[in-house]
């Protein structure tokens, strides 16, 4: 018997592999049918919500080329749910149907493999002046639908505690829309305006495709919403601030993001509004009524092989009261400054200020150029970067005489910073350590000179 | 760009070898300050130099507007205002300063416990700067049951009568206890007077528009019941409020209102200070204005409440009201 070499095997499938390929390319208009679907394996999935991902496969007339596509897209979709590890479509040939005269009748395989249906972690986070500890657990498919129940706990010194209780579902065994339920109970530190405020409520949205290829959520929040901690040197509007108030809310988020990296985007675009109008629901509306809108984009460019980076950013917002007096609560207002938004100030201390706390505003406008380079002796693909920036940011209480005024002022007066980093882009974050320079500020705002760390998903 | 309400990132700070302004130490943030590496002395020096471009302070939003500091004494934060303010502490202070003749001169603050460093220390009184009497530097709040408090009305009202603690300290435990252990077994737990008096209150105050449904003023009411509750049991020592510990609490009260009424009798003056309302009488008439005119009923709400028919036969006490409540409302 002759001796087999050891890479025979290999041979062996790639002949069949390219075997394969030449029959597809070859057959590729040939009409076909899936005469029937067995599905092997998601043992802990109901067998109707499996058959609703896989149903219309049954139905329809394909060629070789466009079966194969259908299944393709079909693992992406059942893969899509994160409650399998693993999906693949087997076909083989199946008896002639007597009802498709001149079709090729296939028996096709789903294989799944069950991921984890239970997920627990905890950790430590150590970061600005703050330690947290946090403990994570997550059931996945509860009910055999995708379904997840998540729990997130975190106690810290800066957000002294938070705790969510989320349950996401896919509505009905689709795998674009889903709807999320949390409910949030949390209390954190608000240093710039020494008080802490504490918050518990539930939200409950849909999240789907949207208008132009984009994404959408739809929900409403119920939160109550306490300021309390008052600091004895907090200022007469945060101790007129402190107290209860509760917020009943509808809001709408449209994304629409084509950027290759939502951490560090290299190349394309993206477009974010938001919407939230509060106390304007019949019954239980709360006793804040209010309209807020913001608006966010980023376009990056590169340049000479991804050498050089381009990215430029704006982000603005409104909120308008609808309350009697035209008041805002200050657990509403829109904060600006810190190493995620505009460099080269404190954490939220930009914008309207009574003594030492920043007491935040209502209207807001921002914006950074950021250009981004390889460093000399690394590769393109190294996730470090050299990073030259200026961003600019106003943030002001809104004039409801003459809002037009406060825009204006916006745009005229805008804090300026500028420096100069670097950035590492580490798979769930990104990390930034920058020389920052102010260059115009407000008087009322505490712009600093120096180096600024930042950690986060998103920045100016 | 942070929303107040939903900070997702976190960001901070290294170094800070020249920073432009500094927040306070006590509102810093704690990495603020921690030396990581030293800033070439060429770079600093040209950092130091580069001018920093100044504009205006940004307007503030509407809510944070008060009157000029330079105009007002200060701000007294008190429990939420209505036109009925059912709040004893509260219309006690607000008494004394429209007595001492210097409410004028202060913003007054409809507010909650939660504005006071000190929680559940609503009201008090906020000066723009620490005050100074006699050499000594007092706080920046002020609580009205505080010695400082005493100190710093004197400093500002000389004509108003001075507290004197080993007098009007006996007479004013019985207003702040017994009193206050009445008033809120009959306001707050009391079921018809709960739901009657306090709970609309409350949601005048919480209701800014027209449309009053809110749940806030509901949740609100359940919290002040429960702790109610927590306080007479404290109080009283008991672990549980029984009719027997509701008859001791009205006893006591009566005792008290017997103490007050016969302090006037033989004192034979107008005031239980004397010829001037001073603060025991401001304490007085914080409970007992609210008793006589708001409709009280008892526990089964078949008849008027118990505290309130004893406030009213004793007669000395209701006209001491209607006095200090004639020179209030005139003021």
């Amino acid at each position: 018997m002759a001796e087999v070499p050891p890479d025979q095997p290999v041979k062996d499938a790639k002949r069949v592999q390219s075997l394969v390929y030449e029959a597809l390319e070859r057959n590729q208009t040939l009409p076909v049918a899936l005469t029937s679907l067995q599905i092997q394996g998601g043992n802990n999935t109901r067998s109707s919500f499996l058959r609703a991902q896989v149903d219309d496969l049954l139905t329809r007339p394909y060629t070789v080329r466009t079966l194969l596509q259908a299944l393709d897209d079909s693992a992406k979709r059942l893969n899509s749910f994160g409650i399998f590890k693993g999906v693949a479509y087997g076909l083989d040939l199946a008896a002639p149907q007597e009802n498709l005269p001149g079709v090729v009748a296939l028996e096709g395989t789903l294989l799944l493999q069950d991921a984890s249906t239970k997920r627990l972690r905890t950790g430590t986070d150590v970061g600005n002046g703050e330690v947290s500890a946090y403990a994570s657990g997550a059931l996945l498919n509860v009910f055999g639908g995708a379904e997840s129940l998540t729990i997130d706990a975190n106690i810290g010194s800066q957000r002294r505690s938070s705790y969510i209780v989320d349950y996401s579902t896919p509505i009905k065994n689709s795998h674009l829309w889903r709807a999320d339920i949390s409910g949030v109970a949390s209390s954190s530190n608000r240093e710039w305006a020494s008080h802490e405020e504490v918050l518990r409520g539930l939200r409950a949205k849909a999240v789907g495709p949207g208008a132009f290829g984009g994404t959408q959520e739809i929900g409403y929040e119920a939160f109550w919403r306490t300021v309390t901690g008052v600091k004895a040197h907090a200022s007469e509007s945060v101790r007129a601030a402190a107290g209860d108030s509760f917020k009943s809310s509808v809001f709408n988020t449209w994304t629409l993001d084509k950027r290759n990296d939502p951490l560090f985007p290299t190349e394309g675009f993206s477009i974010k509004l938001k919407n939230e109008v509060a106390g304007y629901l019949p019954n239980r509306q709360g006793d804040i009524q209010f309209m807020k809108g913001e608006v966010e984009s980023q376009v990056a460019k590169s340049f000479w092989k991804e050498n050089i980076t381009i990215s430029l950013t704006g982000r603005g917002g409104l909120l308008w009261s609808f309350m009697k007096d035209g008041k805002t609560n200050i657990v509403d207002r829109f904060a600006l400054g810190g190493a995620n938004d505009v460099r080269g100030f404190y954490l939220n201390r930009m914008g309207p200020r009574d003594e030492e706390d920043s007491v935040g505003g209502e209207a807001y406008a921002a914006g950074g150029l950021s250009l981004f380079s390889r460093l000399p002796g690394v590769t393109h693909t190294s996730p470090l970067r050299l990073h030259l920036f200026a961003n600019a940011g106003s943030l002001l209480g809104l004039n409801r005489e003459n809002p037009r005024e406060t825009i204006a002022k916006l745009f005229k007066e805008p804090s300026v910073a500028a420096g100069v980093g670097l950035i590492y882009k580490h798979p769930v974050a990104r990390f930034e350590l920058n020389f920052t320079l102010p260059i115009a500020a407000r008087a009322s705002e505490f712009p600093r000179k120096g180096f600024q760390f930042g950690l986060g998903m998103s920045f100016l | 760009m942070v929303d107040s309400a939903s900070a997702s990132d976190t960001s901070g700070s290294a170094s800070v070898p020249d920073q432009t302004k500094t927040p306070p130490s006590s509102t810093s943030q704690p990495s603020s300050n921690v030396m990581y590496m030293k800033v070439p002395s060429l770079i600093k020096t040209v950092f130091d130099k580069f001018p920093l471009v100044k504009y205006a302070e940004a307007p503030l939003p509407s809510a944070c507007i008060f009157p000029a500091p330079s105009k007002k004494l200060g701000t007294v934060f008190v429990h939420a205002i209505t036109d009925d303010l059912i709040y004893p502490q509260s219309i006690r202070l607000l008494t004394i300063l429209k007595l001492a003749g210097v409410f004028d001169k202060f913003t007054t603050i409809p507010s909650s416990p939660h504005a006071a460093p000190k929680s559940g220390s609503v009201p008090y009184i906020f000066l723009p700067s620490r005050p100074k009497v006699d050499s000594d530097l007092l706080p920046r709040t002020i609580y009205p049951e505080s010695k400082a408090f005493y100190r710093w009305l004197a400093s500002i009202a000389p004509s108003f009568p001075a507290f004197d603690p080993a007098q009007q300290n006996p007479l004013l435990s019985l207003v702040d206890v017994r009193l206050r252990d009445a008033w809120v077994l009959t306001l707050y737990l009391y079921p018809l007077n709960y739901s009657s008096i306090f709970v609309p209150r409350l949601s005048h105050g919480y209701s800014q528009s027209d449309r009053s449904t809110s749940i806030l003023p509901q949740i609100l009411a359940y919290t002040t019941s429960h702790d109610a509750q927590k306080l007479l049991r404290r109080s009283t020592g008991v672990p549980r409020i029984t009719e027997t510990t509701q008859k001791s609490i009205i006893a006591n009260a009566e005792e008290a209102l017997d103490a007050l009424a016969n302090l006037l009798a033989v004192s034979r003056t107008l005031y239980l200070n004397g010829g001037k309302p001073g603060v025991l009488d401001a304490a007085v008439y914080g409970y007992l204005w609210p008793i006589l005119n708001f409709d009280f009923k008892n526990m089964k709400g078949d008849g008027q409440a118990e505290l309130k028919t004893m406030v009213a036969e004793r007669k000395a006490l209701v006209d001491l009201v209607n006095r200090i409540h004639d020179q209030v409302c005139n003021l």
